[in-house]
């Protein structure tokens, strides 16, 4: 094990590389001067254009991009991620601040779909076709279909407007009041967790319908086991593997679910934060932004590579 | 094999547990229940205030210059400003459509709402019983303007949040620093100002201004929030970045807490020198509690929740439900909005050189059609440039008005009788989107096919402002309201204009955005912005299309609350009814 995990640790490294090239170039694609972005129309096209010019001095826009490249590699291996040129905060800080909101969400929303997933699954897997089969699918397919944004305007006015039980949006740190974060991410996390609790809904099903089939599990009921011990214990290790593998690949799709829902919520979280700097054009954030999801998408990915190495030994072998 | 039916059965039980785990998970959010209307940041409440005590009574004003008239409100169910008994104590919750970047003013003004509460300008720009916006009395307490200087009496006795003195010392060094910081906007505000040798301290609290010139619009400079003196010796004890982040004024309540991306709190300054008329210490209320919420329709499902106090810009097919709801009041302003404006380019492009094409384009726009999609209920069709109630707005004035008949027959006089190609580009927004397609089919229609460009914001601008490659039409968006106009002629049309993406290099216009700016006599000032008016009105670069008033809802307990202008909301004398 220890060195199956080394070497995917190693696979990570030229990944890192290509990200981290990818992440400063990919910016400097997007049109339109950051320094226009941040002053303003206004001021940047004043008489003197003085203000103009001295921001992208600082910014180091003058330099070849090349040079400006390798300017910020060097700072982000030695773990200065740098300066936000918009409000002039330390980047790590303002990471630092808004990923704790994006991870709460991201795992209270997959606490959240694992918790609605894994017994409509398992219902819609002992009794295929049947009607409790067909609703949880039609609740499935709902939770793929309805759009986040309105997902949580419905879920405000129902639960905040209407029943007046949740305040409608905001954050508390969970040490500040564990009561109040609980009362506000609940909504936010449901409406990112729904879409993902529909896909794997769906792959708990039919996973498990399939390993059902298998002849351990026939084995299994002719020696008398209960069909709690067969299922639990039995078939749905098995079954975990495929629907591990879309829990790892719907990393990216909870933090990019987030953007909207941060939005709809006002959750100071990453997302947000990337919108922002991306409309006010502030480079250094959005780069070193992108670099750390990026990373936290590869831990990801690590983390159920060793799972399945964990649940199925003969992938440790490869 | 087959399986036994028996072998997939779930029975009623296990069924009754899962279900009941999702209950479960409901009830969890009950049990949790309290009281929501505390919100999502009452850790950060500010502490109540220590009793009132004594300042100085500010000085009987002296306006010195002509206000605009405005109309009255277009639409309101908003309580007049309460006559009864102010009670002191009580927090409020604002809530922000955008989000704080620094309280340095010099630097950036993002949701000015907070700095207008925390800072104070030297003059105040306030909405009478008439209706009538007027510059009143604010840190100076009366001012003279001549040709080649103004002077400003500065109120004694009033101390910064931190202890110091404000006096003249301190506001020619906040002019100072607005003119020579590298990144400065507060300079755009300081037109007319000598800015080699700006001030002259007369005494310790008499300030005198060079100027170049006249200089009319500068008490609207000095009411802008780019221009609100900070405490020189907080910004030299915590140095420029600190300043900024937790700032030291004068205004009527002291900053507590910045939480970026969150909210932004402030408490009572219990040593403001503001009075109520009775003698009353200002403030009332103990506290004001900004968060930021971007979407529109949260903003407005926290009104209509109980769990905020105040918000502004809802969108117009919320406007029937805040006026239905009995916690809520709804005003709506024609004193300020938002201006949506149609721009040819003067300096090449296929509108350019050919001033019927450009009348032909504006005479098939039907603005009527345009507010009334676009604006959802609170747009208005526009026919003039100037924000009715400003100074020299005139109804008599020509104005392009929907012909379709007419812009076919100068299509033809044009040389077009065929139609052209154009193309159109529009920023990439929902609204001029959708305001873009209708100005197509306006156009199509009497052949002046269309094509629409969207493009991001930052890009459309950097091609239109900074960039020389010559377009055909676009559109702009931009805050409009009554006052002295001069800034917005100035930065549209001038030919150094900070918006000028007409690229009007026109001496004629500029001589008479000059000559409407060189006097203080405003009836000489309003028959030349008269002329100039009809000056753009032959040339044809414009096209005044609509505007979306801005509007405002707010919870009745708020008691009080005057006119705000824009985001500039005024919680100075503002109570708390229960």
């Amino acid at each position: 094990m220890p060195r199956f995990i080394a070497r995917r640790l190693v696979a990570t490294v030229p990944l890192l590389v290509l990200i981290s090239i990818l992440a400063f170039s990919l910016v400097l694609l997007l049109p339109g001067d950051p320094a226009l972005a941040i002053l303003g129309d206004e001021v940047a096209n004043a008489n003197d254009k003085q203000a103009y010019y001295a921001l992208r001095a600082e910014m180091g826009l003058d330099e070849p991009i090349p040079i400006q490249y390798l300017r910020w590699a060097g700072k982000m291996l030695s773990g200065d991620l740098g300066m936000s040129i918009r409000n002039q905060t330390p980047i790590a800080e303002t990471i630092g601040a808004k990923i704790l909101p994006t991870a709460e969400l991201a795992l209270l929303a997959a606490i959240l779909s694992l918790l609605i997933a894994l017994p409509a699954g398992i219902i819609s897997a002992l009794r295929p076709n049947s009607l409790a089969d067909a609703g949880a699918t039609l609740a499935a397919l709902s939770g793929v279909a309805v759009p986040h944004f309105f997902l949580g305007v419905l879920l405000i006015y129902a639960f905040a407007v209407g029943l007046r039980i949740l305040p409608p949006s905001g954050y508390v740190a969970p040490w500040e009041d564990l009561g109040q974060n609980l009362r506000l991410m609940i909504m936010p996390a449901f409406t990112v967790g729904t879409g993902l609790a529909a896909i794997l809904m769906r792959q708990v099903r039919s996973a498990l319908i399939e390993v059902l089939q298998q002849e351990y599990v026939i084995t299994a009921r002719s020696k008398g086991l209960g069909e709690r011990a067969v299922v639990i214990g039995h078939a749905l290790k098995n079954a975990a593997i495929p629907v591990i593998t879309i829990m790892g690949q719907q990393v990216g799709t909870l933090i990019g679910g987030a953007v909207v829902t941060e939005t709809i919520f006002a959750i100071p979280g990453m997302g947000r934060l990337i919108v922002d700097s991306i409309s006010y054009r502030d480079f250094p954030v959005v780069q070193a932004t992108v670099l750390v999801l990026s990373i936290s998408v590869l831990a990801a990915n690590l983390t159920t590579d060793i799972i399945y190495g964990y649940l199925d030994p003969r992938i440790r072998q490869d | 094999m087959e399986r036994s039916p028996d072998a997939t059965r779930i029975s009623r039980r296990r069924l009754i547990g899962l279900v009941a785990g999702g209950v479960a998970l409901m009830g969890l959010t009950a049990c949790l229940r309290r009281d929501v209307s505390q919100g999502a940041t009452d850790a950060s409440k500010p502490a109540a205030p220590p009793p009132a005590q004594p300042t100085t009574a500010p000085a009987a004003q002296a306006p010195a210059s002509k206000p605009a008239e405005a109309p009255k409100p277009a639409d309101s169910t908003a309580p007049k400003p309460a006559a009864g008994q102010p009670k002191r104590g009580g927090t409020i919750t604002a809530l922000m459509q955008n989000d704080w970047l620094t309280f340095d003013v010099a630097l950036n003004t993002a949701s000015e709402s907070t700095h207008f509460m925390v800072f104070d300008p030297l003059v105040l720009y306030e909405r009478n019983d008439n209706g009538q916006w007027e510059y009143v009395p604010g840190l100076a307490e009366k001012w003279e303007l001549k040709d080649k200087e103004a002077t400003f009496w500065l109120r004694k006795g009033v101390k910064f949040h931190d202890g110091s003195d404000f006096n003249a010392e301190v506001m020619a060094w906040n002019i100072q620093r607005w003119i020579n910081e590298p990144k400065s906007v507060a300079k755009g505000s300081l037109g007319g100002i000598d800015w080699k040798n700006p001030t002259t301290i007369v005494d310790p609290h008499t300030l005198k201004l060079n100027l170049t010139g006249p200089t009319p619009g500068l008490l609207q400079q000095f009411n802008d929030p780019n221009t609100y003196p900070m405490s020189k010796a907080a910004f030299e004890k915590m140095g420029a970045e600190a300043a900024g982040a937790q700032p030291v004024g004068t205004g009527p309540f002291k900053f507590v807490e910045w939480k970026k991306n969150s909210h932004v709190t402030i408490a009572r300054n219990e040593n403001y020198w503001m009075k109520d008329a009775a003698g009353e210490q200002l403030p009332y209320l103990d506290g004001i509690t900004y968060r930021l919420i971007i979407d529109d329709s949260v903003r407005m499902l926290e009104m209509k929740a109980g769990t905020a106090d105040f918000t502004e810009l809802i969108q117009g097919k919320d406007v029937a439900d805040a006026k239905a709801d009995p916690k809520l009041s709804y005003l709506q302003a024609d004193w300020y909005g938002n201006a949506y404006r149609l721009i040819f380019d003067a300096s090449g492009g296929k509108f350019y050189n050919n001033v019927k094409l450009r009348q032909a384009a504006l005479y098939a726009v039907d603005h009527e059609a345009l507010a009334k999609a676009l604006g959802a209920g609170i747009g208005r069709a526009e026919k003039y440039f100037p924000r009715p109630g400003s100074l020299g707005y005139d109804e008599s004035l020509p104005y392009y008005w929907y012909d379709p008949a007419k812009a076919k027959q100068l299509m033809a006089e044009a040389g077009y009788p065929n139609g052209i190609d154009v193309e159109f580009l529009v920023i990439a927004r929902e609204v001029d989107k959708l305001q873009a397609e209708m100005l197509k089919s306006m156009w199509d229609a009497i052949g002046l096919r269309t094509t629409v460009t969207s493009m991001e914001r930052v890009a459309l601008n950097q091609r239109l402002l900074t960039g020389g490659a010559p377009y055909d039409v676009t559109t702009t968006r931009g805050g409009s309201a009554v006052g002295d106009p001069d800034d917005e002629y100035r930065a549209h049309f001038w030919s150094n204009g900070n918006f000028a993406k007409a690229r009007l290099k026109d001496p004629e216009i500029d001589q008479a955005i000059d000559a409407a700016s060189n006097t203080y006599d405003t009836a000489v000032r309003a028959e030349r912005y008269k002329a100039l008016q009809k000056m753009l009105f032959e040339k044809a670069v414009y096209g005044y299309l609509w505007t979306q008033d801005w509007n405002w809802v707010m919870s009745k307990r708020l008691q009080n609350l005057p006119a705000p202008m824009g985001s500039l909301w005024d919680f100075r004398k503002t109570w708390v009814s229960e």
